[in-house]
């Protein structure tokens, strides 16, 4: 038998069905796992005290034929998603003593399906990173090479489930941090279409982008943790049943479309030859050569104002940040400072002295380009930025299905080597103008770099196109395994 | 141009000595910098029906924020004393 820590949700479930194994066995693997190797690894802030009882309960569940997918499946949120009674510390100091005191929108539909919660895994500060490196908690390192990233903001629940300490975990994505982490770990990461994915309970970072989404191992466990988060919850505003109403297309649906040569798949223009490294755009052309090969049409296609996309959203989402973190003021939550003389004080130390230096730096940038003077020249201009980004890729997807594209300039990167910001910044290249356009987009590893790290490869669809990434996905991991 | 960062430090309520002020002034300008490029753009395209994401109503749903367990001392959420005196 596949050692446990190697085995994909469905691999899992059929034991579980089965009754080779039980919840419970499976869950105090796992747990050894996380003590053998975390301290090295450093995937986890918190691990949880209830996971076992959880697991019981998920074995009672499979006793009497209940159960689903991912009932008895041990998994990891991040830590800027709340967990009733649990720590949710966004790798702040600001947030280190915080206990939530209620469950977010999808850890509910998970808990009630019967998750089997293991911890609550590293991030960058407030999810402003692209490395990990800005926990203010701890280090996390890549499982592949522990001298690389592990990848950021949702960088240590990247590492949780590439070095077998979860079967999967969840990430949120603002601008990348769901599928960088994935790309630079070898995982599959979705970003889903921004509100069919509930963040009631998700520390909010930039409200207009911000969406959770899953990392796995296959395409096939990304889709179904994506189908048990997904749907509408009035808790959330933005929530909409968008992606439950238009989509859920036939599994065939690509498959078929490939078949009579009518699937478009898109290479956008101004992507391809900007990396640094070629192999890079190497792995895009191969994925796109392969896909041809099995009957799609490759078009190349334009998104005209892409040099937009990365200052427009620093622009905007520092702007947000600076605006949903002023919360943090020593009074209602978080760390509250002893050294003050008056209530100004007090809310400039707390906030001075529990921040890190990108936070503080964000909602700086993000306090200017809203200052008087400032606002039309940088705010409004990135509103209008990101309205060309939308409608560029609105005229795209007239022309193709899907896009495909890389997902970072490079693979992973050595630990310590962006010490400037707009270095960092611009990790984030291919990725952010998902999340200005609100569109999905998926991280499917597709081939290894010379020093054997994982490339991965972004699809990207029209609103709530998920099962059609899902489908080119699945078909992209049988092409790629049949050529090993 | 070069940002007063003293100033913006005190609209984000946060002490500029907490922070390098070499290095957050030349961080700031190279992101004003990079987003300088944003004034190239002449087009007002508004944010149409098309683009935008569909909303729910706003409602309130001010009974679920008072089941919680820090809430309702008469009609307000209870939060520690800040200066003085219980809460």
């Amino acid at each position: 038998m596949k050692d446990l820590k190697h085995m994909t949700i469905g691999e899992l479930g059929a034991l579980l069905k089965s009754r080779k194994i039980s919840s419970c066995e499976i869950t105090k693997y796992f747990l050894d796992e996380i003590n053998r190797n975390d301290s090295r690894i450093g995937a986890y802030i918190t691990v949880s005290e209830t996971t076992l009882s959880q697991a019981e309960k998920a074995d009672e569940i499979l006793k009497n034929g209940g159960g689903t997918v991912l009932t008895g499946i041990p998994m990891a949120l991040k830590d800027n998603i709340s967990v009733k009674g649990m720590p949710l510390t966004c790798a702040s100091k600001m947030l280190e003593d915080y206990i939530s005191p209620y469950d977010a929108g999808v850890w509910e539909r998970l808990k009630n399906q019967g998750a089997v919660l293991l911890g609550k895994t590293n991030m960058d500060e407030f999810a402003m990173g692209s490395s990990c490196e800005n926990s203010a908690i701890k280090r996390t390192v890549n499982p592949l090479n522990e001298k690389l990233s592990p990848g950021g903001s949702s960088g240590g629940s990247a590492a949780a489930v590439a070095s077998g300490e979860a079967v999967y975990a969840l990430g949120s994505d603002t601008g990348g941090s769901v599928r960088q982490p994935a790309a630079f770990c070898g995982l599959v990461g979705m970003k889903p279409t921004y509100s069919s994915v509930s963040r009631y309970g998700l520390v909010a970072f930039a409200s207009s982008m911000d969406q959770i989404g899953p990392l796995t191992r296959t395409v096939g466990d990304n889709a179904a943790v994506f189908r048990a988060i997904s749907g509408c919850d009035h808790r959330d505003s933005t929530s909409t049943d968008g992606y439950t109403l238009i989509n859920i297309a036939s599994n065939n649906y690509v498959r078929e479309k490939l078949q009579s040569k009518s699937f478009k798949i898109g290479l956008v223009r101004e992507f391809m030859g900007k990396a640094p490294n070629m192999e890079i755009d190497a792995a895009v052309y191969s994925a796109a050569k392969a896909l041809e090969n099995i009957g799609s049409d490759i078009v190349e296609i334009s998104l005209p104002n892409f040099k937009y996309a990365l200052p427009s959203y620093y622009v905007i989402s520092s702007a947000e940040a600076s605006s949903n973190l002023a919360r943090y003021d020593g009074v209602r939550y978080g760390h509250r400072s002893k050294n003050f003389k008056d209530i100004n004080e007090l809310m400039v130390n707390s906030r001075s002295e529990a921040f890190g230096e990108e936070v503080k730096r964000r909602i700086m940038t993000g306090t200017f380009v809203l200052s008087a003077g400032y606002q039309k020249k940088y705010y409004s201009a990135a509103v209008k930025g990101r309205n060309l980004i939308k409608k560029d890729y609105a005229d795209a997807f007239s022309e193709c299905d899907v896009i495909i594209a890389p997902v970072t300039p490079s693979s992973a990167f050595p630990l310590g080597t962006h010490a400037n910001p707009m270095e960092m910044y611009r990790e984030d290249i291919y990725t952010v103008s998902a999340n200005l356009a609100g569109i999905p987009a998926l991280t499917v590893p597709w081939s290894k770099s010379g020093g054997g790290m994982p490339i991965g490869i972004q699809i990207m669809g029209p609103q709530f196109s998920e099962e059609t990434l899902y489908s080119l996905g699945e078909i992209l991991e049988e092409v790629r395994d049949n050529a090993i | 141009m070069e940002i007063d960062i003293e100033k913006i430090a005190e609209l984000a309520m946060l002490d500029i000595d907490s922070m390098d002020k070499d290095r957050i002034q030349k961080d700031m300008d190279g992101i004003a910098k990079m987003a300088d490029i944003l004034s190239e753009i002449k087009e007002n395209i508004s944010d149409n029906k098309e683009l935008r994401t569909v909303l729910r109503e706003d409602v309130c749903c001010k009974g679920e924020i008072f089941r919680s367990e820090n809430a309702d001392r008469q009609g307000y959420i209870v939060v520690p004393a800040v200066i003085g005196g219980e809460n």
